[in-house]
Order: C-alpha cells, then sequence, then structure tokens
C-alpha cells in the first residue's frame, strides 16, 4: 500500500513538471499555431543553466529564473528566424533546437549531479515530508497556471489568440504580427525551459540525453489534455499526469523500457484517431 | 482627402495599376465597379498598405503615406475584407472581438482585456444590430456570415476612420443579410460622414448607394460619374459603360 502510494505520488511529480512542457507545447500550437520544436532544445537549455548555477552555491530559485530567462532568449531566437529570416516554423524550431544542443554541451557537459547542492527541493522543512516535493510542485503549477490564465485574458493575451487564429486581425488594429508571434514563442520556450530546471532540481542529476523526447511528452499530454477541455488551464496537467501514468504502468507490467518511445508513439496515433471519430459524430 | 498620384503596381510581368491617379474628398462614398481582373482588390491593396507601389504618391491629409505599411495605417484607413473569416478572430466571443476593435491607435496593455468593452456597451451596441445580447458570449464563429459581418462593420468602425474600405462585403451572403448589411452601413457611414470607398458587381447597389461611381477597367480610373450624373444612370446604362472585353490577367 505504501508502495503504491509512493508511486502514485511519483507520478503526480513527474507529471506536474512535465504538465509544465505540456503548457509550453500548447501555448505555441494551439494558441499561437505555431508547431515549435524548439521546447526540446529549450528544456535541455534549462536544466543546464540550472545546475551550473545550482553547482556554485547559488540561490537554486535563482537557477530557476536564470533557466526561464535563457528558454525565453531561444524562444525569441526561434521567432526571428522566422519572422525575419522566412524559415517555416518547423525549420526555424529544428534549428534552434539543434543549436540549443551544442549550447547545452558547452555550458554543462553531457552530465552534471547536483551533488550536495541545495535545490529547491531541499529547502523545504521536513516536517512536511514525504510529501514536500509535491505540495511545492503543485503550488508552483497553480500559481503559474493561474498567472498564465490571467495573462491569456489580458488585451496582450487576446491579441496572442488572434496571431494563432487570425493574423490579419493584428494588422486590422495596427498591431504587428512579428512581436506577438515572438512573444508567444518566448513564452511558450520559457516554460518549457522552467520545466527542464525543475526536472533536473528534481532528479538532482543533469543529462543532455533527458530533453530528448520531451516533445512527444510535451505532445501526449496535450491531446490527453483536450480529452478533458480545449481551453487552457488545469486539464493540461491532468493530462499530463494521465501520460505519466500510462508510461508508469508499462514499468509495472515490466515491459522492456526501450518500446516506451513506440508505446508513446502508438498512443498518440490512438487518441487522434478517436478524436476525429468523434468529431465525425 | 486621400490623393494618388501616377500609382503603378506590377507584379513580375503583368502590370496591375497604370500610372493611377484620383482624389478622393472627404466625405465622400465611392461606389467601384469594374471587371474581375480589374485590379480593384489591388486598388484597396495599394490604399491600404498591403502592396507598395512600384512608383507614385498617396498622400492623406496632404500627408505623405505612401511609404507607411499596412500596419502602420491601420490607425487612419479600415478595411472590411469579402471573406468573413479575416475581419474578426473567430475562437473569440463576440465581445471579446469588440474589446479588440479598440485596441487599435494605442499599446495593448497588460490589464483585462474586457475593460475596453463594458457589458452595457457591448449590450448596446449589440441591440442596434437588430440582435439578441446573449449573441455577445457566443465565439464569432458559432455566427452566421451575415452576422459576422455586421459584427466586422461594427468593430471596423468602432473608432471611426478617415477612410473606410469596403472590399465586396455582401459578396458572401445571401440577400437578406445583405440587405440588412448595407442599410446598416449607408446609415452610419451617413451620420458620421465617413470617407467610404465600396467595391461591387453589383449595378443597383452601386445606385443606390454613395455619392460617386468609378469605373476601374485595366489598372486605371477610365470614367467616373457624380452625384449628378448618376440619378441620370439607370443599371443597364451603368453595366454599359464596363468594357467586359478588358481584363488584365491574373496576379
Amino acid at each position: 500500500m505504501i508502495e503504491l502510494l509512493q508511486i502514485t505520488q511519483g507520478i503526480i511529480e513527474r507529471g506536474l513538471i512535465f504538465g509544465i512542457i505540456v503548457a509550453a507545447v500548447y501555448l505555441a500550437s494551439r494558441l499561437i499555431n505555431f508547431d515549435n520544436l524548439a521546447v526540446e532544445g529549450a528544456f535541455g537549455l534549462g536544466g543546464a543553466i540550472t545546475a551550473v548555477i545550482i553547482s556554485y552555491g547559488i540561490n537554486p530559485w535563482i537557477g530557476l529564473i536564470g533557466a526561464s530567462m535563457a528558454g525565453a532568449l531561444s524562444g525569441i531566437a526561434t521567432g526571428l528566424l522566422n519572422t525575419k529570416l522566412k524559415l517555416n516554423a518547423l525549420i526555424s524550431g529544428i534549428v534552434v533546437t539543434t543549436g540549443l544542443f551544442s549550447i547545452t554541451l558547452k555550458i554543462a557537459g553531457s552530465n552534471m549531479t547536483l551533488g550536495g547542492n541545495s535545490t529547491i527541493f531541499k529547502l523545504l522543512p521536513s516536517l512536511l515530508d514525504p510529501y514536500a516535493s509535491l505540495l511545492l510542485l503543485l503550488l508552483i503549477c497553480i500559481i503559474l497556471f493561474s498567472l498564465i490564465n490571467w495573462f491569456l485574458k489580458t488585451e496582450v493575451g487576446f491579441l496572442l489568440h488572434a496571431v494563432g487564429d487570425t493574423p490579419q486581425m493584428l494588422t486590422n488594429v495596427g498591431k504587428s504580427i512579428d512581436f506577438y508571434t515572438i512573444l508567444g514563442l518566448a513564452l511558450s520556450n520559457t516554460l518549457a525551459a522552467l520545466s527542464g530546471a525543475l526536472f533536473v532540481q528534481y532528479t538532482g542529476y543533469f543529462s543532455i540525453w533527458a530533453s530528448v523526447g520531451v516533445l512527444i511528452i510535451g505532445l501526449a499530454g496535450m491531446i490527453l489534455a483536450q480529452t478533458f477541455s480545449a481551453h487552457f488551464g488545469f486539464a493540461i496537467l491532468i493530462g499530463s499526469i494521465a501520460y505519466q501514468t500510462i508510461i508508469a504502468l508499462t514499468f509495472e507490467l515490466q515491459l522492456d523500457q526501450d518500446w516506451n518511445k513506440l508505446i508513446t508513439a502508438l498512443l498518440i496515433i490512438l487518441l487522434l484517431v478517436i478524436k476525429q471519430q468523434l468529431n465525425k459524430k | 482627402m486621400l490623393k494618388l498620384k501616377n500609382i503603378n503596381v506590377s507584379f513580375g510581368n503583368n502590370h496591375i495599376l497604370h500610372n493611377l491617379s484620383c482624389d478622393v474628398k472627404s466625405g465622400d462614398f465611392i461606389v467601384i465597379l469594374g471587371v474581375n481582373g480589374a485590379g480593384k482588390s489591388t486598388f484597396f491593396d495599394t490604399i491600404a498598405g498591403k502592396i507598395k507601389p512600384k512608383n507614385g504618391t498617396i498622400t492623406l491629409d496632404n500627408t505623405d503615406i505612401t511609404h507607411l505599411n499596412e500596419q502602420q495605417r491601420a490607425s487612419m484607413i479600415t478595411r472590411i475584407f469579402q471573406n468573413t473569416r479575416l475581419n474578426s478572430v473567430g475562437s473569440l466571443t463576440v465581445r471579446q472581438n469588440l474589446a479588440i476593435a479598440h485596441y487599435s491607435r494605442r499599446n495593448a496593455r497588460l490589464v483585462n482585456g474586457m475593460q475596453a468593452m463594458p457589458n452595457k456597451r457591448a449590450e448596446k451596441l449589440i441591440v442596434n444590430l437588430g440582435m439578441n445580447p446573449s449573441i455577445l458570449e457566443k465565439p464569432m464563429n458559432a455566427l452566421s456570415g451575415g452576422q459576422r459581418q455586421l459584427i466586422a462593420f461594427v468593430m471596423a468602425t468602432q473608432l471611426t476612420p478617415k477612410i473606410l474600405l469596403l472590399d465586396e462585403p455582401t459578396a458572401a451572403l445571401d440577400p437578406q443579410a445583405a440587405t440588412k448589411l448595407l442599410n446598416y452601413a449607408a446609415q452610419f457611414i451617413k451620420q458620421h460622414h465617413i470617407t467610404t470607398l465600396l467595391i461591387t458587381h453589383d449595378p443597383y447597389l452601386a445606385l443606390n448607394m454613395g455619392n460617386k461611381i468609378w469605373i476601374l477597367e485595366n489598372g486605371t480610373i477610365p470614367r467616373q460619374f457624380s452625384s449628378k450624373e448618376k440619378k441620370n444612370l439607370n443599371p443597364d446604362e451603368l453595366i454599359g459603360h464596363i468594357d467586359y472585353a478588358k481584363i488584365t490577367p491574373q496576379k
């Protein structure tokens, strides 16, 4: 029973961390209608930056802020490639993710352990154990998602909706399509980098390979989330937790973990086909 | 006053507008007729700043706006497209769209997006259109083409523009919805003295709306009818003035 509780807690915690990258994928693909492959690179970059900051003994919250700022810059780079150099969305994302792989390697190497350095999870009072990590992640997600929800209902947020739906409307009201595309991508990559930074602090270890395939986790989580609600909100976290549950089940069923990616791919196909069938009805 | 002088627009070897010059006086409501490919939409694209002319100048109230882009001209010139989807944000509600129309001419802020469109004001606008206020919370995508164009007209005129461009706004509407939109638009334009240019293929509409008619042909305006001349025309005579043999190749 205790073991089941621990497994469930682990699933929820990972679901919350990856829920932030699901939000990143949602904001790019559903809000501004941009298939942003750069989230994968931003996730790794965020992890590397937080690992290096923490290794210098700096406050781990600064590590999260530094990672988020670097993520925003990677989003701006993706946006500039798309809007100024007119590269298509997919190419812009691939180029940035590829470039970030080298930058990330130069920042933190291929692996880096945080050792005994402080993380946001280690700063918590032992009084809250064993639920301290879960409560902190829940608090971070509630604050973050409430902030995004508020932002999307501001004037700037409405214009982000417009850039993904009817870009001409921005021109109609004298606003720059390029600016709002770049803003949306900066926001998306900020979240991806924050997710990467939280993942590194949670596991206490940075590996460049942890970011490979993160996009598909975001995509699968988003598709699952949209079976609950098409709008931005806490359904995104539920989708992410649902995905982590499926992956955890493959562990429990003692499936060869080499099949994980194939299972994810089949899951995405299945969900999309079900959605298409439901839409037909 | 809007002045276009010696405007030339071409795409590769296709010359769409040929040395086009014209004056639109303040308060004019000009209806533009012409065959497909005559350059009507390119004419509007050039005025709105979507297309930069190869040469020539465009001035608005004695200010040269030739080098301003579409976004920069949006505070002075608003346009309603034939394609209803280009005039509003389909996934947002009617009220949210009405609010967005108010972000023009200033920076968007990090405040509640609805602040620019209080509920009472939005309800009044919708009631004036003869619609039920419950429509305000519906997404634009859920509305009929006629309803979308009516709301698009309200959005385009929330902040009175110097020039209003109506690019076949009724082309995708059924006759009933088209009549409703045109009646509302004609009354509003007259009441607020908005300088307006309207593109249409309908000679009856051309004779019933506006104070002048221009025929656009091969990228020039060879014939113009004043308010007085217009009164002596019937639809058949008006059609007779359009040379259907002269069609510029499509861009």
